[in-house]
This record gives C-alpha cells, sequence and structure tokens, in this order.
C-alpha cells in the first residue's frame, strides 16, 4: 500500500488544514494552515516552543492534532499510524540505530517494506553514493564523525524514495564550517530528489539560505509565510521583523498618516516610514529599519533626521557597525562598508541618522490577523 | 618525609585496615574448606578435599542445592519477563500513578525480610504453597523483582527515544521496533537484571527458611540449620564453591552492563 | 522551554491498553504475594484475638518487649556509627583518582557484598567461635589457655552486622564524592585551602547527602536483620526481627508477631519514606 507512494520519484504536495494541539492550558499549535508544493523546500522557523518542532511530530505521526487535518498529496495522513505514513525524517541527532552497521541502518526502511535482496543492496549503494558515503557500509555509527553520521541519517531517510522529507533540525549539531557545506549539499540534494522537504531549523541565516520559501512561528502561530526576500524586506509584524536579520526597533509617536506612508516623532527627530497596514495619526508605533540602510553623516544644523551622538564602532570585517545613541538613550546600530568615510567618524562625535522613507517599516499596535 | 606524606600513609594504613576487615570473612573461608580437620585452624595443617567429597556426596546437601538452583532459574525467567515488561510500561508508558507504582516497587528491598516472611507464611501455608516450588518462585520473583526493573528502566531511559521514532518513522511496527532496535540495546542491562534476579533467589534466606518444607528446602536453609546444630566445615566448602560461582557471574553481569554504557572518556 | 519539554515527554508514548497490559503482570504479583500477605498479617494484630489494641499495649508494657526494642534501635545505631566511621576513608579512596587503589578497593567492598549474609556470618562464627580461628590462634600461640568469649554476645552482632552492611555505606558515599567536580578541591587549593581545610569546607558538605543516605540505609537494614542476630547473638541480644521469628515460630502468637512487625515496618517504612528524597536506591543496586 505504501510501494505505490514510495516508489515514485517526485514529491507530493502537503496540506496542513487547521491544525492545533493543546498539552493540558498550553497551546503549543494554534491553528495553523499551511499548503507545501510538490517538490518545494519549506522552512519551519521560530523560537524554541514556537510549535514548530510540535508540527513537524504531528506531521511524523508522533503526535495526534487535536483538530484540523493532515494531507500528502490527496491522501488524509491525519489518523495514519506513523509507520504506515511513507514519509521519512530525519531526526535533531539522526538516531542512527548504534547497534548496526551503516549498511543495515539504510537497509532498515526497505526490509519493513518487504523489498528482496538484490533490489535493497542496489539501493543501498545508490543511497550510499548520493551521500559520497561508499566507502563506509560496514561502519558502526560511533566509527563516523558527526558530519558522516548526518549523511547516513540522510540516506537512510531517501533510500525508500518518500515522497516527502521532514528533517528536525539536522545540521544543529555540526560546527559553522560543516554546517554551510552541508546545507549547500543538502539543498542540491534535495533538487535532485524532487522530494518535498519541509525543515525545522531556529537558525534564520539557514532558512533564509535554503528554502524556497519559509513559515515563522511564535508562541504556536504561523505568523508569516514568505519567499526569504519577502521576509527579510517586508517583515509582518515586529516579532518577525526582529527575528530575521538585524533589525533597529525604535519607538515613537505617528504625527501624519496618508495611505501606507507615514512621518513618524522619534526620539532625535522625525522620521518617514511606509507601514503595511493603515495607520492614525497619534497612535504608538515601532519604526522597523534595518542597520545597512541607516545614513550617517555628521551633525549639520537643521538636517533632517535623528540627531545623535556616536558612542562606539565595531569593526567586523568588511562591514562596520557604529552605535549611536539618541537623546532619549536609544541605540541606534548603523551597519556601514569598513572603508567608507561613515566609518572613520570618531566616538563621541554628534551625527544624523537618516534613511530612505520606503527602507522603513512602521508597525503599529497590534497587527491585524492576515 | 613531609606532614603530607605522613598523613598519606596513615590514611592509606586506616583504609587497608577495614579492607582487610571486608575481606577477612569471605578469605577465611576457602582456607577452611581445605582443612582436613574437622575445627578450624589457622594456618591449616594440611590441604585435603575431603569437605568438597563430602559435599558433593552428601544427598540432602545435593537435592538443597539442585532446588535452589532450580527456583532460582525460575525466578531468573519469571523476574525477567515479569520486570522488563513492566520496565517499559514504566519509561514508555502513558501511566497514571507512575510515581506511585515505582515508590511500591522499592517496598521488596526495604521492608525487613522477617515480615515478609511470616505474612508469606501465613498466606501459602492455607493454600498448600509452602514448599513448593510454585510457592518459591511466586515469593523470589516478587522479591528479585525490583531489581530487573531498576536495571532495565535506567537503561530505557538512556535510550533515546528517537531511536525507536526513527523505527516507527521508517516502517516498522512497535513490535518489530521493540525486537529489532531496543531489545538489542538494552540486551547486557537485561542479562544483569537476569542475574541479580538469579542471585537474590539463590541468596534468599530468610523467606525460604519459612516456607521450606521437609520435602523441599533450599540451600540457604539447609546452611542455616547446620550453622545452628552442626558447624561442620562442609558449609566451608558449600560456601566456598557458591562465592566463586557469584563472582563469577557479577563480573559477567557487570561486563555486560559496562559494554551497554556510552563510552564516556 | 516548557511547552517543547512536555511534548517531547509525550511523543513516542505507549497506549494506556498497551501500558497497562505490560505494567499487570507486575503489580498482579507483587500484590498478591507481597502486600495483600503483609497487609493481612498486620490487620491480625488489630483483630485477633479480640478486635482491640491489646497486642500493642502488650508490646508497649512488656520491659522485656521494651527492652529488645531499645537495643535493636541502640545496635543499629551503633551499626550506622561504625559503618559511617570505617567507611568513609573507604568511599574517599575509592573515589581517587588512579588506578591501583581505587579497584582494589572497589573489589574489596564488592566481593563481600555479593555474598550472602548467611556465608558471611558463618565466617565470622569460624573466625571469633570458641574453636574459631581466633581462639585457636591464641591458645596454639600460648597466650591465653581458656578460649575467649566471643560469639553470642551483643559485640559480635554488632561486628557481624557493621560488617555486612559496610558495602550500603560505602557505595552511596562513594557516589557523592564521584559526582564532586575535581575542579572543586583544586579551585579551593588554588584559594590557598590546605588539605584539611580543602576537605572540611568543600569536600565533606558536598558528599553529605551521600553520607545521609548511606546512613539512613544501613540504620533501616539494622533495624530488621535477621540473619546475623540470629546466628552470632545470643539469648541476651535478642533483637526486633528475631523476638518477631520467636513469637511467630515458637509462640504461634501471629498477632502479637504482627504487632510487633507493625511497629518495626513504621519505623523502617517511615525512615525510607521521610527521607526518600536522599535515598536513592538504584544507586546501591546499579553501582559502576
Amino acid at each position: 500500500m505504501n510501494r505505490g507512494i514510495a516508489t515514485r520519484n517526485s514529491g507530493l504536495s502537503v496540506h496542513i488544514d487547521g491544525v492545533s494541539r493543546r498539552y493540558g492550558r498550553v497551546t503549543a499549535v494554534a491553528d495553523v494552515s499551511l499548503q507545501v508544493a510538490a517538490g518545494e523546500f519549506l522552512s519551519l522557523l521560530g523560537p524554541s516552543g514556537s510549535g514548530k518542532t510540535t508540527l513537524l511530530m504531528m506531521l511524523a505521526g508522533f503526535e495526534q492534532p487535536d483538530e484540523g487535518r493532515l494531507l500528502v498529496g490527496d491522501r488524509d495522513l491525519t489518523h495514519v499510524a506513523p509507520n504506515k505514513r511513507g514519509i521519512a525524517m530525519v531526526f535533531q541527532r539522526y538516531a542512527l540505530f548504534p547497534h548496526m552497521t551503516v549498511a543495515e541502518n539504510i537497509a532498515f526502511p526497505l526490509r519493513t517494506r518487504g523489498i528482496g535482496r538484490a533490489e535493497r543492496d542496489e539501493k543501498i549503494r545508490n543511497a550510499l553514493a548520493m551521500v559520497k558515503l561508499d566507502e563506509y557500509a560496514a561502519r558502526k555509527p560511533a566509527e563516523l564523525s558527526g558530519g558522516q553520521q548526518q549523511r547516513v541519517a540522510l540516506a537512510r531517510a531517501i533510500v525508500f524514495d518518500p515522497p516527502v522529507i521532514l528533517m528536525d533540525e539536522p545540521l544543529g549539531a555540526l560546527d559553522k564550517k560543516l554546517r554551510q557545506h552541508m546545507q549547500v549539499e543538502l539543498k542540491q540534494l534535495q533538487r535532485r530528489l524532487g522530494a518535498t522537504v519541509i525543515y525545522v531549523t531556529h537558525d534564520q541565516e539557514e532558512a533564509l539560505t535554503m528554502s524556497d520559501r519559509v513559515a515563522v512561528m511564535n508562541h504556536g502561530r504561523l505568523v508569516q509565510l514568505g519567499f526569504p526576500r519577502e521576509l527579510y524586506d517586508r517583515p509582518a509584524d515586529p516579532f518577525v521583523a526582529d527575528f530575521i536579520g538585524d533589525m533597529n526597533l525604535l519607538p515613537g509617536t505617528i504625527t501624519a498618516a496618508s495611505g501606507s506612508a507615514c512621518t513618524i516623532q522619534l526620539d532625535g527627530g522625525l522620521a518617514f516610514g511606509i507601514a503595511p497596514h493603515p495607520l492614525v495619526a497619534g497612535a504608538a508605533a515601532r519604526v522597523a529599519i534595518r542597520p545597512e540602510h541607516v545614513v550617517l553623516s555628521p551633525a549639520r544644523a537643521g538636517a533632517p533626521g535623528l540627531q545623535g551622538r556616536l558612542t562606539q564602532t565595531v569593526f567586523n570585517g568588511g562591514t562596520t557597525v557604529i552605535l549611536v545613541e539618541l537623546p532619549g538613550g536609544t541605540m541606534l546600530h548603523a551597519s556601514v562598508g569598513t572603508r567608507s568615510e561613515q566609518a572613520a567618524l570618531q566616538p563621541g562625535a554628534p551625527v544624523v541618522a537618516s534613511w530612505a522613507p520606503d527602507q522603513a517599516i512602521v508597525f503599529s499596535g497590534f497587527a491585524p490577523p492576515a | 618525609m613531609t606532614s603530607r606524606s605522613i598523613g598519606e600513609w596513615a590514611f592509606r594504613a586506616a583504609c587497608l585496615l577495614v579492607l582487610v576487615f571486608l575481606m577477612l570473612p569471605t578469605l577465611i573461608i576457602a582456607p577452611m574448606s581445605l582443612s582436613p580437620d574437622n575445627y578450624l585452624h589457622f594456618p591449616p595443617p594440611g590441604l585435603s578435599l575431603r569437605w568438597y567429597r563430602a559435599f558433593l556426596f552428601a544427598p540432602d546437601w545435593i537435592d538443597a542445592t539442585l532446588f535452589s538452583l532450580q527456583v532460582a532459574a525460575l525466578t531468573m525467567v519469571a523476574s525477567v519477563l515479569i520486570g522488563t515488561a513492566g520496565s517499559v510500561a514504566l519509561v514508555r508508558g502513558r501511566l497514571p500513578g507512575r510515581q506511585a507504582i515505582e515508590a511500591l516497587l522499592l517496598a521488596p528491598l526495604i521492608i525487613p525480610p522477617i515480615i515478609v516472611a511470616i505474612a508469606v507464611y501465613l498466606q501459602f501455608a492455607p493454600l498448600g504453597l509452602t514448599g513448593t516450588i510454585t510457592g518459591f518462585v511466586l515469593i523470589h520473583t516478587a522479591l528479585a523483582v525490583p531489581y530487573v526493573v531498576l536495571v532495565v528502566s535506567a537503561a530505557l531511559q538512556r535510550l533515546p527515544p528517537s531511536l525507536e521514532l526513527a523505527g516507527l518513522n521508517l516502517g516498522a511496527s512497535r513490535l518489530t521496533c521493540f525486537r529489532r532496535i531496543v531489545l538489542p540495546l538494552i540486551a547486557p542491562a537485561v542479562l544483569a537484571g537476569a542475574v541479580f534476579a538469579f542471585l537474590a533467589s539463590f541468596d534468599e534466606t530468610v523467606v525460604s527458611f519459612f516456607i521450606s518444607g521437609t520435602e523441599h528446602k533450599t540451600v540457604t536453609r539447609k546452611m542455616f540449620e547446620d550453622i545452628e546444630f552442626n558447624l561442620s566445615p562442609v558449609i566451608a566448602a558449600a560456601s566456598t564453591l557458591f562465592v566463586v560461582a557469584t563472582i563469577a557471574l557479577m563480573v559477567v553481569a557487570n561486563a555486560s552492563r559496562m559494554a551497554s554504557k556510552p563510552q564516556k572518556n | 522551554m516548557t511547552t517543547t519539554g512536555r511534548a517531547t515527554a509525550f511523543r513516542g508514548q505507549l497506549s494506556l491498553p498497551l501500558t497497562l497490559l505490560l505494567i499487570a503482570p507486575l503489580v498482579a504479583l507483587l500484590a498478591w504475594t507481597f502486600f495483600l500477605p503483609i497487609g493481612r498479617l498486620l490487620l491480625t494484630s488489630v483483630t485477633e484475638p479480640t478486635p482491640s489494641l491489646d497486642n500493642y499495649r502488650r508490646l508497649l508494657t512488656e520491659p522485656l518487649h521494651l527492652r529488645v526494642m531499645l537495643r535493636t534501635l541502640l545496635i543499629a545505631f551503633g551499626c550506622t556509627v561504625s559503618a559511617l566511621l570505617l567507611g568513609y576513608p573507604v568511599a574517599a579512596l575509592m573515589a581517587r583518582p588512579g588506578r591501583f587503589w581505587p579497584k582494589l578497593t572497589a573489589i574489596c567492598v564488592l566481593v563481600p557484598l555479593w555474598t550472602s549474609a548467611l556465608v558471611r556470618s558463618y565466617a565470622w562464627i569460624a573466625l571469633i567461635g570458641r574453636r574459631g580461628v581466633i581462639n585457636t590462634a591464641l591458645i596454639d600461640a600460648g597466650l591465653i589457655a581458656q578460649p575467649l568469649n566471643m560469639l553470642y554476645t551483643s559485640a559480635a552482632v554488632l561486628v557481624g552486622m557493621t560488617h555486612i552492611l559496610l558495602p550500603f555505606m560505602v557505595l552511596p558515599i562513594f557516589s557523592a564524592l564521584l559526582s564532586l567536580p575535581a575542579d572543586l578541591p583544586r579551585a579551593a587549593a588554588n584559594l590557598g585551602a590546605g588539605r584539611v581545610r580543602t576537605f572540611l569546607t568543600i569536600v565533606l558538605p558536598l558528599s553529605l547527602p551521600g553520607v545521609f543516605a548511606g546512613c539512613l540505609l544501613v540504620f533501616v537494614m539494622a533495624l530488621g536483620f535477621y540473619i546475623t542476630p540470629a546466628l552470632l547473638g545470643g539469648p541476651r541480644t535478642l533483637m526486633i526481627a528475631t523476638l518477631i521469628s520467636q513469637q511467630a515460630t515458637e509462640a504461634l502468637d501471629w498477632p502479637f508477631a504482627g504487632a510487633i512487625s507493625t511497629v518495626l515496618l513504621l519505623m523502617s517504612v517511615g525512615l525510607t519514606v521521610a527521607f526518600r528524597r536522599v535515598l536513592r536506591l538504584d544507586r546501591v543496586v546499579a553501582h559502576d
């Protein structure tokens, strides 16, 4: 029954339909709906406790949703036992069976599916070649490095041609260099297989690098779903703005609004920005501006922007971060090219900070539900 | 010599004395069992296997030993089956009142054996269970099963649940996961639990003393009687054999438990 | 964080019916062969011969029985103190880094633990009996003419029980000392403390949970000890467990035996429950 799906060579779509999961009074996942296209690489991104892993566990069948449905292709999996779902999972710490060799680990899903010996050996060979571990078939997991174990876990997950692969922070245990390398490899592998991947991570850089689309979760809710560029440039709320990339979030009061453009009174002066939602003058708001979009210049009387004082410059390689203290004590970060004139400003110097109006996003009150 | 090293040597000497105290009785029965004399001289005037011969050719000793071995073997099998199933339920199950059950499991280790002995005698006697192999195996299993549960559930707790989840995810049923993944990984702990259970039964004295019949008595009851009424070096010979066998079994159990632990260093 | 923790704990759990099925034999066995008989024994103490507290009144008014209980408490206390004094240095030696001493200590502690109490009590009789090793040796050496009376005394019971219970003192202390980070004594030394001060201010306080667990274990086990007092003690060293056995087998007064059992049980279980936090029985069984 599973084999019909298992031997198909391309991904299936995944439909998460109004899924909720509660533990006593705590809501781990709150009414999440999400469509993942066949062959798409989608990341579930959020801090710990945001519900992303619980959602993944429900897809794998280790948890039952209290409400909602889960569909893969047109098959409703909501009440299907985990071992009958036919979708693969790569675990956080790999979950390799320590008493079996690499080949036996990879053979495991083939045996449970009753695949004959000849076909099994062929598939194991292919899977090992796919992750470049041909030589290691007879080793035990404990004899492999972390990166190699990670590849075995991957081989075990792809060997039965699953239409969907779930990954629970699979690179979390690797060091930074290896992680970056594996990100590229994982992505290439996914393209070659055409499988749908749902990838849980709390590392926003990883999510932006690898994913076709990213679903950001917080407190059990789906807060924003979009392309990586979209999330970076047009965060839907202050949480996403703050969580993805570096962001200044400056508190202020709206003085004038027309359409999406508005003027806002901040600590140190007036600034401009655009808002994703209609605004009312006089409301409290926050301006989100990326450090690389902040333009600094030496203070001149009457120059438009925020008046402040440069307190520190932090050398970061190709860029330098400049910390500016605004009159009320708010700190503003600006990121400038290390060789730029701005980087040469000295601590203590009075400066004016400004930005192009369409680079700044203004959030007022609570974002209405999308 | 510095004061520090004098202190150190005094400390070691004191420890050595305690270690001798600990080992002395155990070490004394072996030479005694080899003594040719009826009374126990130390050092023995010569070496003789007389008392071993006496042990091996005494039908009452051999019958009691065989009976004890039989009870211990059955107790071991029963405790491992019941204890392993219980451990799985305790560690992986959805169990209301788990802590209460865990606390009650420790009772056989804490409640004084004399109370158990008398209570069990009162329960078993009217049912005709005293002096029967069923009766012995029942109560010995109750006394030995906590050891199995302690050792096996510790091993289960060390096993990451993700291994079983991975097994399920890869298409195996619960039973297959247990057979192919969990059982091989906890096998050393199960073996250690089996050895503990076997020894707990074989060494059990107080309850056995009370529920032994004239027909079926355990070797501990036989030994207890002989120590009280007829102190002969045959007891030393029997004890030496049992101590050597016990140590051999424990070495196996410990080696097996060590092998199951993840390498720490 | 709490959500994640709870969620993880729930994942992959067995269903309730399967769990109950797996645990049922264990619970049934313990209930029928263990808790039910003990419950019935304790019950007879208030129902027979007549439903009253007479058995307890008798136990608490007869000087003989009071003396037995007092003696049991004293011997148990003596065992605990002597086991602590002898056991702490040994545990310290066993927890040291290095190969030879810790290994030797571990063997000397574990081998007696694995030897049955019966065999060890017998060995003590062979050592200190009238015609035992010590007396024969002393007479052979011409130091004494008549054998010394060592067996069947309180001292014999105390020594024998201390010997048998000593490993139960050493192992929890060892376990506590082993979990002490090696950096702490080093840090103390680095901050100028000498060896004695380091021990008194750092090592000893941090090993107290182990000391406490060891003392509790030894005391509770000593209270109900049967074999050793029965074999090494005489009529003047009667302890509670032996009294229970006498009442049951010689006087055939089961209800009274039940009453004494209730008192003993209240003491051992009461102490254990009161201090269960410090008593990690699994550490004693699963010693490494």
